[in-house]
């Protein structure tokens, strides 16, 4: 071949998007899948390395077409002068039928950039037309008997026309699966069924015996023992198969559902075998991981997260998982937001790289109200029925990602119209696996959506195993089908589209086979290094598409920390597109053209200390020649600050009272921070970064005196904090009695001795009534002032007797409570009552001298010595 | 049975150990007790039969103060869908 380079000419940037047309053709196979295509698909990112072009000249023209014919001098000289004119160096590969010529590319195009070339070579005179040489993929229908009754996973064009279905003929024409990918079904467990046989060795998590149903759970048998609840069960409220919707009166038992039989089904069932059987699964070559986590009554949270954990490969309690899944299925949920521990675990588990699909729920709500469709980055998946609407029990919300099949049986009552898939005859324990006892039944719920994108994601992962969880989610919601049906509005919105595997695995398909060179470098660094506990740190990266021809799709950054140190507080900032997550932050660059850069600011905060080994990787849909200029590792320690108090509250109290919180106000606090008063450690509340609480016992501010308070922080790092002053002060004395020589009332400001000292205190009700009767009433008289007078002269040591005689008191209070009484008349009417008052108040105050000088008479009378007498 | 799920600020420490759990039981008026450590470094909780309602939102704001806790959330049940 002579190839001649032209110098100086490029190709010009394209299009990505170009609608081919397939041509229709069908083979039959005895034994094999039946192929018919015929099926217009719109074909996005597909490539070609060839051109046809058929020439004016007949002289160019063979007679006999082979492929080894070699050109003559005359056709390369043809294919020489068209190079030139469209500035890419073809090849002669082999004529073909219609008087036509293949031509080759010089390296694979997009179909929009091999449009441009043939359009060049189109305008030479010599040139009748060219075209790009686009390719064709088969349509597959399984040989499975009951395939026929899957409509949901049928073309929704021709040949099927089911507008409801995930358009999977086409994508198996590409991908039936890889043996190299695993998916986790984290679900009930799995029964023995003829048409599941691809399954790997799983685990069974249930803590709970009365869940597990039997007694091998936790441990390293996931087999479904059945979870059916008897009406027993359900009416009793200690049973975990309690149902307050029917209690105490339920009669009907709840037979065994085999959920992940189903689910499982639906991935994987055995498709297109030489001994057809059942039911066709969407993957047909990737095995599955049987998880269970769900039994009589549902399951807890901790079970489920241990479960998803070690689906993913996270070893668990010491259990290791030998097959770590790529994509996890989750066909179960609850009420509530999405809290710190699943989104921890949420977080974990696509850092490593594995994919989480969740079923958005059934019931008819936003899902933002559940777990785990609510928690960030899972695949949550919304129903569609037969006809692509939304089906009537699905939850939907703007935070729905995608849509599938999950089938309605029931409006209208048409079981057919539901998801086909395996299952066990057993209405309690399971049934030994035959043709009688393994059957296949139709369910509906977004658990039957579920399966349909975690099948579909594993065929993506079977075309390209690098794609991390972010891409699959773009790649499935940029080819999503507009939905057909009804039910998805802009107030009950259910995702991008309905999932269309074909459109999804041919996208990921054409981009793997395109390069693109991504680099990730460091733009710049504001933070010392080690950090320091409670203060952010940030750093910006700049991303580039070194490629000179090629756009990237799905072009994704990742920021993920493996060190020991807690990263929170985290966000991403692009100059274009999204970033989400607050510990682990992934960003969604969309498309970088080629030559093109995009910046990312990333900002953290290091709650703990620890190392800090942080990662900022950079793919992108295509594959990429290069891939050691993809990361950035960013590689310090947090360490402790050094504490600074900048007041405190209070900062004095009165010696002799009682145990009390103080509050150290600052910076640089951590949650181990010790509040130290003169040295000594005292009980610390973190509060925030920003200020402690400590409880100081009485013992401290016993005396007089200044303590030193001060805050440590522990290593590594840390130290002691400025010592704040905290003062203890001297009581202040009681106020003087007040002025009663004209000043007039309103309050004299001064006690009533012997109420207080009968009835406990000067707050006292009593006590509140004769003061205001005092300073209202008696103060406003010359005659109430003199009583006054008198009263505060000769009371104080009359109420210190009062005061230590419980008897006293009580026969004082008693003596009172009429004069409150006329006290109170007399606030409330005025008048005559206060000379009343007076007088009953010097009677008493009598009565009280007397009772006491009786006593100590009495009591002295006692101490004599008896009086002998001489006989 | 009402569990919960706490996870302490010190990822060492074991709650099982001496009379910690007694001394938290008696503050928070609630026997609680202890079933085993989950992954992500946490430990799962039994509170027997407090009912998912005002007592248990009680509690689990009582333990949130502890200085000990980073955080506590209820254990709660998932049904398949």
């Amino acid at each position: 071949m002579n190839r001649k380079l032209i110098p100086g000419r490029k190709i010009l940037g394209i299009a990505l998007f170009f609608c081919a047309v397939m041509l229709q053709f069908s083979i039959a196979r005895a034994d094999g899948p039946l192929i018919t295509t015929q099926q217009q698909i719109p074909s996005f990112f597909d490539y070609t390395d060839q051109l046809i072009v058929k020439y004016r000249n007949p002289a160019l023209v063979r007679t006999a077409v082979s492929g080894n014919e070699r050109p003559d001098a005359l056709i390369n000289e043809r294919v020489n002068m068209l190079s030139a004119a469209a500035g890419v160096q073809l090849t002669h590969f082999r004529f073909m039928s219609g008087d036509g010529h293949v031509l080759k590319l010089p390296q694979k195009m997009t179909l929009a950039e091999a449009t441009a070339v043939a359009r060049k070579l189109a305008a030479d005179p010599s040139v009748e037309y060219a075209e790009p040489d686009a390719r064709k993929f088969p349509l597959l229908t399984p040989n499975d008997p009951q395939y026929a009754n899957q409509w949901h996973y049928k073309t929704w064009g021709a040949p099927d026309n089911e507008p409801g279905g995930v358009n999977l003929p086409g994508a198996w024409g590409i991908t039936t699966g890889s043996s190299s990918i695993v998916v986790a079904v984290v679900d009930t467990g799995i029964v023995a069924h003829a048409d599941l046989t691809r399954t790997l060795t799983g685990y069974c998590f249930i803590t709970d015996p009365q869940v597990a149903n039997n007694s091998s759970c936790p441990g390293a048998d996931p087999s479904d023992p059945g979870d059916w609840c008897t009406a027993a069960e359900q009416n009793n409220v200690n049973s975990p198969c309690y149902n307050s919707g029917c209690a105490p009166h339920c009669t009907t038992q709840i037979n065994s559902s085999w959920h992940g039989t189903h689910v499982s089904g639906t991935i994987g069932a055995n498709t297109n075998t030489s001994t057809p059987l059942g039911v066709a699964g969407i993957n047909w070559v990737s095995n599955m991981l049987p998880v269970r986590v769900l039994g009589k009554g549902g399951g807890y949270d901790s079970d489920i997260i241990d479960g998803m954990r070690w689906a993913a490969g996270i070893t668990v309690s010491g259990v290791t998982n030998p097959n770590p899944a790529k994509v996890l299925n989750l066909s179960l949920g609850g009420p509530g937001a999405c809290d710190t521990t699943w989104q921890s675990a949420i977080d974990d588990i696509t850092a490593v790289g594995a994919t989480v699909v969740v079923a958005a729920g059934n019931s008819n709500a936003n899902a933002a109200g559940f777990t785990p469709a609510s928690c960030n980055g899972v695949i949550n998946v919304a129903a569609t029925n037969r006809t692509g609407g939304r089906a009537y029990y699905s939850n939907y919300g703007s935070i729905i990602k995608i849509a599938a099949p999950g089938g309605d049986t029931t409006t209208p009552t048409i079981p057919t119209n539901g998801v086909l898939s395996t299952l066990n005859k057993g209405t309690t324990t399971p049934l030994p696996s035959n043709t009688t006892n393994d059957i296949y039944v139709y369910y509906e719920g977004t658990s039957m959506a579920t399966p349909h994108v975690v099948g579909i994601a594993s065929l993506l992962l079977s075309v390209n195993p690098l794609l991390l969880p972010a891409q699959i989610l773009a790649l499935i919601q940029q080819t999503a089908r507009v939905f057909p049906g009804s039910g998805c509005t802009p107030s009950t919105p259910c995702g991008a589209g309905i999932i269309d595997a074909n459109a999804a695995v041919t996208l990921v398909n054409n981009s793997v086979a395109l390069s693109a060179d991504l680099s990730l470098a460091l733009t710049s660094a504001a933070s010392a290094s080690p950090l320091v506990v409670g203060s952010p740190f940030t750093y910006q990266v700049t991303v580039t598409n070194n490629d000179t021809t090629n756009s990237t799709l799905a072009t994704v950054v990742t920021f993920i920390q493996s060190g020991t140190a807690t990263i929170g507080l985290a966000s991403g900032t692009p100059s274009t597109g999204t970033c989400t997550g607050t510990s682990f932050v992934t960003c969604n660059l969309g498309t970088l053209n080629n030559g093109a850069s995009a910046t990312i600011t990333f900002t953290g905060t290091p709650t703990t200390t620890g190392t800090i080994i942080h990662t900022a990787s950079v793919s992108s849909a295509m594959t990429d020649p290069n891939l050691l200029n993809n990361s950035w590792v960013f590689n310090t320690t947090a360490v402790n600050p050094v504490p600074v108090i900048s007041s405190l509250s209070p900062s004095s109290a009165i010696a002799g009272n009682a145990a009390f919180t103080l509050t150290a106000n600052g910076s640089n606090f951590v949650d181990n921070s010790q509040v130290q008063w003169n040295g000594a450690p005292r009980t610390t509340t973190f509060v925030s970064f920003t200020q402690l609480r400590a409880t100081i016992p009485a013992a401290d501010i016993a005396t007089v005196s200044t303590a030193g308070i001060t805050v440590t922080n522990p290593t590594p790092g840390g130290g002691i904090s400025n010592t704040a002053t905290f003062t203890i002060s001297t009581p202040p004395p009681p106020p003087p009695p007040p002025p009663v020589d004209g000043g007039g009332g309103g309050g004299g400001g001064g006690g009533c001795f012997i109420a207080t000292a009968a009835f406990g205190s000067p707050l006292e009700k009593h006590v509140q009534i004769l003061r205001d009767f005092r300073d209202r009433i008696l103060l406003n008289s010359a005659a109430g002032k003199a009583f006054v007078n008198f009263y505060y002269e000769a009371s104080p040591p009359i109420a210190r007797t009062i005061a230590q005689n419980e008897g006293l008191r009580l026969m004082t209070r008693a003596s009172l409570m009429p004069v409150v009484g006329v006290a109170y008349l007399t606030l409330l009417w005025g008048g005559a009552a206060t000379l009343f008052f007076l007088i009953t108040m010097v009677l008493i105050f009598v009565a009280i001298i007397r009772t006491i000088r009786r006593k100590l008479t009495r009591k002295l009378t006692l101490m004599k010595p008896k009086t002998s007498i001489e006989i | 049975m009402t569990q919960l799920i706490i996870k302490f600020r010190n990822v060492n420490f074991d709650p099982a150990q001496g009379d910690y759990l007694q001394k938290l039981s008696r503050d928070i008026k609630a026997t609680l007790i202890y079933l085993h450590p989950m992954s992500g470094g946490a430990h799962v909780f039994s509170l027997g039969n407090v009912s998912a309602t005002t007592q248990l939102a009680t509690i689990i704001q009582q333990l949130s103060k502890r200085p000990e806790i980073l955080y506590v959330e209820q254990d709660k049940i998932m049904k398949h869908q």
